[in-house]
Order: structure tokens, then sequence, then C-alpha cells
């Protein structure tokens, strides 16, 4: 990872975020990192900003997860419906 | 394969959008995977396995009915929670919804299911570097839709 020459050169430093918000730097990348947050609000605000992103696309279509499953897709594993619902068949 | 039901039934809505759709597809992968099951070994990836079935049935699906993925403004669902929160996540999932299909499909498999790159690779068949590639890419393309409706002011 070279060194910024600016801050702002938004792809490399947004790739570098990225990787820093995934566990995925090396010790050394992630101290650089952490001065250039220390000492930079803009870019501490860059990560605050990503993070939220990477949240927010995290729990993109949670709600579908929630909904109760499909009879026909119980019936296609050959679950038995009996116990599933009250409603006949 | 019960406990995988949830996450491919996301998978298929969140790149096809009609629900029924997407559950007739996850359902001709369940009956696909039982059919393969002999082939599956035990104690491998089984999601990852899934994952690549539902995705090869989406793909000769969409072929067969020649119909591209549909993009729609609506959110998929409704969002709880607070306000704030509910507009940026609604901004986030139109930002996905004008993603290309390649990028959705790295988006879904790393950023959502938080499959690592080695899986998310088997299950698109393509090497991990493309994967990081075109996931970087979306991110990048997401941030810079967020960034221009933020400045139109517009939601």
């Amino acid at each position: 990872m070279t060194q910024y020459r600016s801050p702002m050169a938004s792809e490399t430093l947004d790739a570098a975020i990225d990787d820093y918000l995934a566990g995925r730097l090396s010790a050394e990348e992630r101290s650089r990192l952490e001065a250039l947050i220390d000492e930079n609000p803009e870019v501490r605000h860059r990560v605050e900003t990503l993070q939220s992103q990477e949240e927010a696309l995290r729990h993109l279509g949670e709600d579908i997860l929630d909904e109760p499953l499909p009879d026909r897709l119980l019936e296609a594993l050959g679950l038995d419906l009996e116990d599933e619902s009250d409603a006949g068949r | 394969m019960l406990d995988e039901l949830p996450r491919l039934r996301r998978y298929a809505r969140m790149l096809v959008r009609d629900s029924a759709r997407a559950d007739d597809l996850v359902q001709e992968c369940l009956v696909r995977a039982i059919a393969a099951l002999k082939s599956f070994q035990p104690g491998t990836n089984m999601r990852a396995w899934l994952f690549t079935i539902l995705r090869n049935t989406l793909y000769n699906e969409t072929k067969k009915a020649r119909r591209s993925v549909e993009q729609t403004e609506e959110p998929v669902s409704a969002i709880s929670g607070g306000q704030e929160e509910a507009l940026a996540m609604r901004d986030v999932q139109r930002a996905f919804d004008h993603l290309p299909p390649i990028q959705k499909e790295v988006v879904l498999l790393v950023a959502v299911e938080g499959m690592e790159y080695e899986d998310a690779a088997a299950v698109l068949g393509v090497p991990v570097g493309t994967v990081k590639s075109r996931l970087s890419r979306a991110r990048q393309d997401i941030r810079a839709f967020l960034e221009s409706h933020r400045k139109a002011g517009g939601k």
C-alpha cells in the first residue's frame, strides 16, 4: 500500500478503508491508516460514512429473512405441513 | 437445506423483484439440489453449493424467458426503525437497485451474505480477483449514486 499523496484521493482511500473495515489490512497498513484517521477529521468522517454504508448493505433485504416460508417451498423439501399451519391442504 | 431457505429467497428476490417469480426460482433450485444431493460432499460449504444451483437456475430461467433483471424504484420491503435510519436504508436499497446484475450478485454474496471471496468466486465461477474488482466497482457505484442523490437533494 503506497503513501497517500492526498487523503482525498478518493478511490484509493475508499479501497483502503474497505479493507480496513473488513479487517484485511496488515498490522502495518492498519496503523498507518489509523494514524491518518487520527490526524485527519475528513478521513475519519469518510471512514464513518463508509462504515454506515457497509452496515446498511449488510441489512439489505433483511425483512425477507423474517418472512414465513411459503408452503410450496416446504413441500419441495418434503416437510410435513400439518405441523406448520392449521389451514387444510 | 431448510435453514438456507430464507437466504435463498432473499437472494432471488433482490435480483428478481417479483416475489412469486423469485419463489418459483427457489423452488426449482430446491428440486435440482435434491436431485443432485448425491454429488454434494458432506463437510463442504452447503450454502455456497446451494447458491451456485440457485444462480444457475436463475440464469437458465432468464435466458428461457428472455427477460432482463427488473429494475424498480420501489424498495424491496417496508423498513421499520428510526426515520433517519429508514431514509438511509432506502437510499442504499435504491443505489443497489441501480447496479448492473453482475455487481448486484457480488454485493449480495459478499456484503449481504458475508461470504468469503473464495466462496463467492466459486459460486460465480470467476477468479477471486474478479470478485474483488467487481465488488470494489459496485461500492464505488453505490457511493456515487448516494452522493449524487444527496447533492440533488432529492429522495
